[in-house]
């Protein structure tokens, strides 16, 4: 009796140890997720079914996967959140949509953003983020929509981005940016309501 | 050419009022829908017709609340264009081609300050191509191909830098392709002859010479040459006749003097 019931308690730790590395090691996009969600402040919860435990993050509230399970959407605008992004996010290898727009996020963009090569809207704008716009983001080549409107960015617009020729939708204004607004490449498209209320460069008044 | 400029400034109305309700009321009253294409675009709508960057209206895209791309293209629509889309101050982006659209273009389009995109081709668009488009200063393409617009291609705007499409093909243009658009220098984007052909009256660079009526030069010296040489040849050939002929006769006449005279 003691036997079996020593066996059985010792079965039992043994299968939930194997569940737990099973989790750990099981799948890395939940866990920059997670990496996410501990590094935000999250005040009414929004946040709450993104549980670790499970086997993918394709059931997670704000979360949408493609066919394979593979994270393809993020949607947390206006979440009330705060506290600031992770180089994780980076991980999110598949992530077509990251949608952020109007919360309280301080901190910069992680250079690792720019790993996101699916990615086709990054949408930042209405925060507090801060510090330069990474030259990496100019590695995004399918990116339609870049909108980083409303922030604290500061540096100078990179150059890189003008290489991004799916870009449809470009809003930086409303930032500390400074330098020259560049013309060439996609930006050629780009009017001076994309760099409103920025200390840039003004754009010549006749374009040579 | 700043001066042209200064001109087309000082013409012109005051820039137009951000007011994108304005602009899209005025635009389906002067639109005619027949098929009922756009079905959600209701004056109700008007008053918001983006919710940040989200559009109520089929072909209107948003950010920040305003309509910054308007793509009304192949819709079967009909009527003019009204000179109050120029209240939607925001626009990048305007394409109504491929509809069934007549009328003029409106100047007012000038205070269309960040329009980047021009596509009214493919309608049946008539009068002249404002110059006031010059004044769009980011323009990148102009494309008002197959219409029936009239008048000169104006030269001005051959100043927009950002210009890399420009097609105004069979259209009823006429005059001279100015320099400024036919044979542009530096870094500016260049145009070939299917920008501007289908226009029966307008020439120069870079079309090819216009064809004169009637006989090419070459033509008529090879037909005076030639005539001259066949004229040559007849006479010449009716001359040795002639001689033969009278060969004859003389021989003949030669035959009866000897049987006259008495052999030596």
């Amino acid at each position: 009796m003691l036997f079996t019931n020593c066996f059985f308690h010792i079965s039992m730790l043994t299968f939930q140890l194997w569940v737990a590395f099973r989790q750990v090691s099981g799948n890395a996009e939940g866990d920059a997720l997670y990496a996410l969600k501990s590094n935000l402040g999250d005040p009414y919860n929004v946040l709450q079914s993104w549980d670790p435990t499970l086997v993918n993050p394709c059931t997670w509230y704000h979360v949408t996967c493609n066919f394979e399970n593979q994270v393809a959407r993020l949607d947390i605008g206006d979440a009330g959140l705060s506290g600031q992004l992770v180089p994780q996010l980076g991980e999110l290898r598949h992530l077509q949509y990251l949608e952020m727009y109007n919360n309280s996020i301080s901190g910069g963009i992680p250079r690792e953003v720019g790993k996101l090569k699916k990615l086709v809207s990054l949408d930042l704008y209405v925060n507090r983020l801060s510090g330069p716009i990474p030259d990496t983001l100019g590695r995004l080549h399918t990116l339609r929509f870049l909108r980083l409107n409303n922030n604290n960015f500061s540096g100078h617009i990179p150059m890189s981005l003008t290489t991004i020729n799916t870009l449809q939708l470009l809003d930086l204004s409303n930032n500390q940016l400074t330098g020259p607004i560049p013309v060439n490449g996609s930006f050629k498209y780009f009017t001076p309501i994309s760099f409103a209320n920025n200390p840039l460069d003004p754009l010549p008044a006749s374009p040579t | 050419m700043p001066a042209a400029l200064l001109l087309l400034l000082l013409s012109g109305a005051a820039a137009a009022d951000p007011d994108d309700e304005l602009c899209l009321t005025h635009l389906t009253q002067s639109l005619d829908d027949p098929l009922k294409n756009l079905q959600n675009w209701t004056k109700s709508t008007f008053a918001a017709p983006c919710q940040g960057s989200t559009s109520f209206l089929l072909g209107a895209t948003c950010n920040n609340g305003r309509i910054y791309r308007l793509s009304l293209s192949n819709l079967s629509l009909k009527g003019a264009i009204s000179p109050y889309l120029s209240n939607c101050t925001n626009l990048q982006s305007l394409d109504l081609s491929s509809n069934a659209l007549s009328g003029p273009i409106p100047p007012e389009l000038q205070s269309l300050v960040n329009l980047a995109v021009l596509n009214l081709s493919a309608n049946a668009l008539s009068g002249p191509i404002p110059p006031q488009l010059a004044l769009c200063a980011y323009l990148n393409v102009i494309d008002l191909h197959d219409n029936k617009l009239s008048g000169p291609i104006p030269q001005q705007l051959g100043l927009l830098a950002r210009l890399s499409v420009f097609d105004v093909s069979n259209n009823r243009l006429s005059g001279p392709i100015p320099a400024s658009l036919g044979n542009r220098s530096g870094n500016l984007a260049r145009f070939n002859t299917s920008s501007f052909e289908g226009n029966k009256g307008l020439y120069g660079y870079p079309l090819p010479p216009m064809k004169s009526s009637g006989l090419s030069i070459v033509a008529i010296v090879g037909i005076g040459l030639g005539s001259g040489l066949l004229s040559l040849l007849l006479s010449f050939t009716a001359v040795c006749v002639w001689l033969r002929v009278s060969e004859r006769r003389s021989e003949n006449g030669e035959v009866k003097i000897n049987h006259l005279m008495p052999d030596y």
